[in-house]
């Protein structure tokens, strides 16, 4: 199936204006934060990308619309554009639409109640989802007993015939992630829900007494769609995972980032919210059942 | 030489990898939502155009490796090379036998062929994907057999043995695909 550069336009113009009607009706107020920004993010799984006078192309709007909300702004959503360095592939693209919204007084449960109505509403059908724990996750698509043991993932990754980079050998989290996009993702079907995520990868949720964080997933057959958190709001804690990561990247040498102080001097004002970044351009692929970003494109990729 | 790294990979690119090298074939990027990426390649050993699939670290590199795919004229073969000819600058290379692999079985003096050269040495011969040769020996044809497409082997001039149709005969000249080593048709 081949669309016109009209039809694609037109399907792509009429899901924007579905999302916002979604969240028109929920009352959610739609925000337009700055995208070009003093600081970048300190993830060391994500790069920005910098321009002159040393600014950074936002990789979410998380931070800007978390001090809308430290101010009072309340329940808000945005759809904007979003820059990850160096990620191109079929399912990735270094400049992509992201909507992202943030929901004052709901947990992680209520945030996924609300992403799945989300999908119902622009895919037109009633969809099931399975919620599985990351471990279980792990565990059930990989064939493997304990997700924490490098030596059953690496097992498992040898018996996929998928070949381990020397520099990750040591690295449990990087094995985890080659395992995820190389044998378990592939596997996929349907709409899952992985909830919640081990502590180590609590990113921007709270962790709780467990061993777990506050994170959460969600894909649409093998592709990811959404992550979302209960979110953090102890800036102590949030500097320190930031601090964190710093290390990290310098231990791996990548580019030093600075931590966006303002960010963090604004968080002991949050109030408790639940938050979700949705890839658009995937959630349209995926509703239109194409089978790469490609095929919604208006440009194709190389020639912008 | 210049280093690729994992965000230049893309299909096309020679690389030294192992201290061989190597064609990419094809490449996909792969990355678990907050987590590591990785470039998965499929690549070509030249040398032995064995296909294997290899995985790179996100920011990883590549030796660019030295490799010049270029038409050359096939000139004679002394029994230990085979030798080669620049039409334009009439520089000559010797490929050794390994390099020519079934390649023998295709081409005789004047071809043009693709020698690839790897820091100036030919590792790898292609002969023209059609070649034009006459039958040197095939049993006689049985007339009046042509519609039941039946076939015989057939020796042609350059050693290779291919299949061609009943009504051949011995001393004629046959088009043939060296890719697929199949006969095409018959040359008047």
């Amino acid at each position: 199936m081949t669309l016109s550069l009209r039809e694609r336009a037109t399907r792509r113009a009429r899901f924007l204006s579905n999302v916002r009607a979604f969240f028109d009706i929920r009352s959610v107020l739609e925000v337009d934060t700055p995208l070009l920004c003093e600081f970048g993010i300190t993830d060391p799984a994500i790069e920005n990308i910098v321009t002159t006078h040393h600014r950074h192309l936002q990789t979410s709007p998380e931070f800007a619309m978390k001090r809308l909300l430290s101010a009072g702004i309340g329940d808000c959503f945005q759809i904007c554009k979003a820059f990850r360095a160096e990620e191109l592939g079929r399912w990735h693209r270094e400049e992509f639409t992201i909507l992202e919204w943030y929901r004052l007084g709901f947990d992680a449960n209520a945030l996924i109640g609300e992403c799945l109505a989300l999908l119902q509403h622009l895919s037109g059908e009633s969809l099931f989802a399975k919620t599985m724990r990351y471990g279980d996750w792990i565990c059930d698509y990989a064939g493997i007993e304990d997700w924490r043991d490098s030596v059953q993932v690496v097992g498992a990754l040898k018996l996929a015939n998928i070949d381990i980079p020397t520099s990750i050998l040591n690295e449990h989290n990087a094995l985890l992630d080659l395992l995820i996009a190389t044998v378990i993702v592939p596997k996929m079907r349907g709409i899952h829900v992985i909830y919640p995520f081990p502590e180590d990868q609590a990113s921007l949720a709270v962790k709780t007494h467990d061993g777990y964080a506050e994170r959460f997933e969600i894909y649409w057959d093998n592709v990811e769609l959404a992550n979302g958190f209960y979110e953090l709001t102890d800036s102590d804690e949030q500097l320190a995972r930031f601090q964190a990561d710093q290390r990290e990247r310098s231990r791996n040498g990548q580019p030093a980032r600075d931590i966006d102080h303002r960010f963090i001097e604004s968080l002991p004002n949050l109030p408790s919210c639940a938050g979700v970044a949705i890839g658009l351009d995937r959630l349209l692929a995926k509703i239109s059942g194409a089978a790469s970003l490609d095929e919604h494109d208006l440009f194709e990729v190389g020639t912008i | 030489m210049a280093n690729y790294s994992s965000s230049d990979f893309k299909s096309g690119l020679k690389v030294m990898i192992d201290n061989e090298p190597c064609a990419i074939v094809d490449v996909e990027f792969v990355k678990p939502g907050k987590g590591q990426a990785f470039s998965r390649v499929k690549v070509r050993y030249l040398r032995t155009g064995r296909v294997v699939e290899k995985t790179y670290k996100s920011g990883e590199t590549l030796e660019q490796a030295d490799v010049m795919d270029t038409d050359m004229q096939y000139l004679y073969s002394d029994g230990d090379l085979w030798h080669f000819m620049h039409p334009e600058t009439f520089e000559q290379v010797g490929a050794a036998p390994a390099a020519l692999g079934d390649a023998v079985k295709w081409i005789k003096e004047n071809d043009t062929c693709v020698v690839t050269l790897w820091n100036g040495s030919p590792i790898l011969v292609q002969p023209p994907n059609q070649v034009e040769l006459k039958i040197v020996q095939t049993d006689p044809g049985v007339r009046g057999d042509t519609a039941t497409g039946g076939t015989k082997p057939a020796t042609l001039e350059t050693g290779a043995v291919v299949k061609v149709p009943l009504f051949i005969e011995e001393g004629e000249v046959v088009k043939c695909d060296t890719r697929t080593g199949e006969y095409i048709s018959r040359v008047k």
